[in-house]
């Protein structure tokens, strides 16, 4: 399989109805690679909330857009099972911003606005948004494992943030 | 501010003039059966999301108990948004946290919700010390590790 090849790859469109249905199988995934249940929570809500924002901003609430989510494991084991994080990739057809303005904000200013943003950044490690080359936008993002973690593991340990800046940045898949 | 069903919801109309204006058009051409009515307030009961998250930024620069009680409920709201938001704007007021993560699950915020009700509700964090009918003796917030803000 090639490695630009997404191991799971989600099309639905724009309709909110089919969120909770993309967060569960985003939970399920997680916790196959190694992420304990409060990740997987934190994860499938930054997933929602990046697609809220799709279907709310981007396709100004219409229900029949396509958004695409493709997923990766960061690493496969030599027993080729998912391990040490996750790449998630959602893309779709909506109006392009500048990737500039998708920045996330502090909240010493109580107002709405950049919320979901906000939230998806202190989730992921990595958040990176792009414009597609013709249409649409395109988010990555990137969740490193706890490193001792196994899979479907519980546990309440949260990873230690500053773990981020230990790990080399992975290229994204376009 | 009024509301209007009937008029134009570009950015345009909602300046007050246009919007009175297009309102105006709207009542004259039904022969005044229709109309506009006031906006109701944003209030942490509305059913619109927008609405609620005008309302904890309403309450962001108050200082009365009610509302400290109100933004204490939206740390459990099921929007994200409004949990960011409402924790904002209780530090800005407090400089309290009690460990409280918005983006945690239900179960895991659970604990720190329930500090900053004892909080709220001993009648700390409001001017005077003390909710209604509530004698405050002491800031609950000394004895449990809050206040990391």
């Amino acid at each position: 399989m090639d490695e630009s090849t997404p191991h799971i790859r989600l099309e639905i469109v724009s309709n909110p109805v089919y969120l909770s249905g993309a967060r569960e199988l985003i939970n399920a995934i997680a916790k196959r690679v190694g992420f304990n249940d409060l990740e997987c929570s934190k994860i499938s809500l930054a997933v929602d909330e990046a697609l809220c924002n799709i279907i709310r901003h981007g396709y100004d609430r219409a229900p029949d857009k396509p958004i695409w989510i493709s997923i990766w494991p960061l690493e496969m084991t030599p027993e080729h099972r998912p391990a040490g994080g996750l790449r998630l990739i959602i893309e779709d057809e909506a109006r392009q911003v500048s990737p500039e303005q998708m920045k996330g904000r502090e909240l010493d200013d109580i107002r709405p606005g950049g919320l979901g943003v906000h939230i998806i950044q202190e989730i992921m490690d990595d958040v990176t948004y792009e414009q597609r080359p013709e249409i649409g936008m395109r988010l990555t993002l990137v969740k490193h494992a706890p490193e001792q973690s196994e899979p479907a593991r519980v546990s309440e340990s949260k990873p230690e943030r500053s773990a981020r800046a230990d790990r080399p940045q992975r290229e994204s898949h376009s | 501010m009024t509301h209007c069903p009937s008029a134009p919801r570009t950015a345009l109309a909602r300046t007050p003039l246009v919007r009175a204006v297009a309102c105006g058009i709207v009542v004259g051409g039904v022969g005044g059966l229709g109309g506009c009515v006031p906006d109701p307030p944003s209030t942490f009961q509305s059913l619109a999301p927008n609405d609620r998250l005008d309302a904890i930024v309403e309450a962001s620069g108050r200082t009365d108990h009610e509302s400290l009680l109100g933004l204490v409920e939206q740390l459990d709201s099921d929007d994200p948004a409004a949990r960011v938001l409402a924790i904002a704007a209780l530090r800005k007021r407090t400089g309290k946290n009690f460990g409280y993560e918005s983006a945690d699950p239900a179960w895991r915020r659970e604990p720190a919700v329930q500090q900053w009700r004892e909080y709220a509700e001993s009648g700390a964090g409001t001017p005077d010390g003390s909710a209604p009918g509530v004698v405050a003796e002491s800031d609950p917030t000394t004895e449990n590790g809050g206040g990391d803000g």
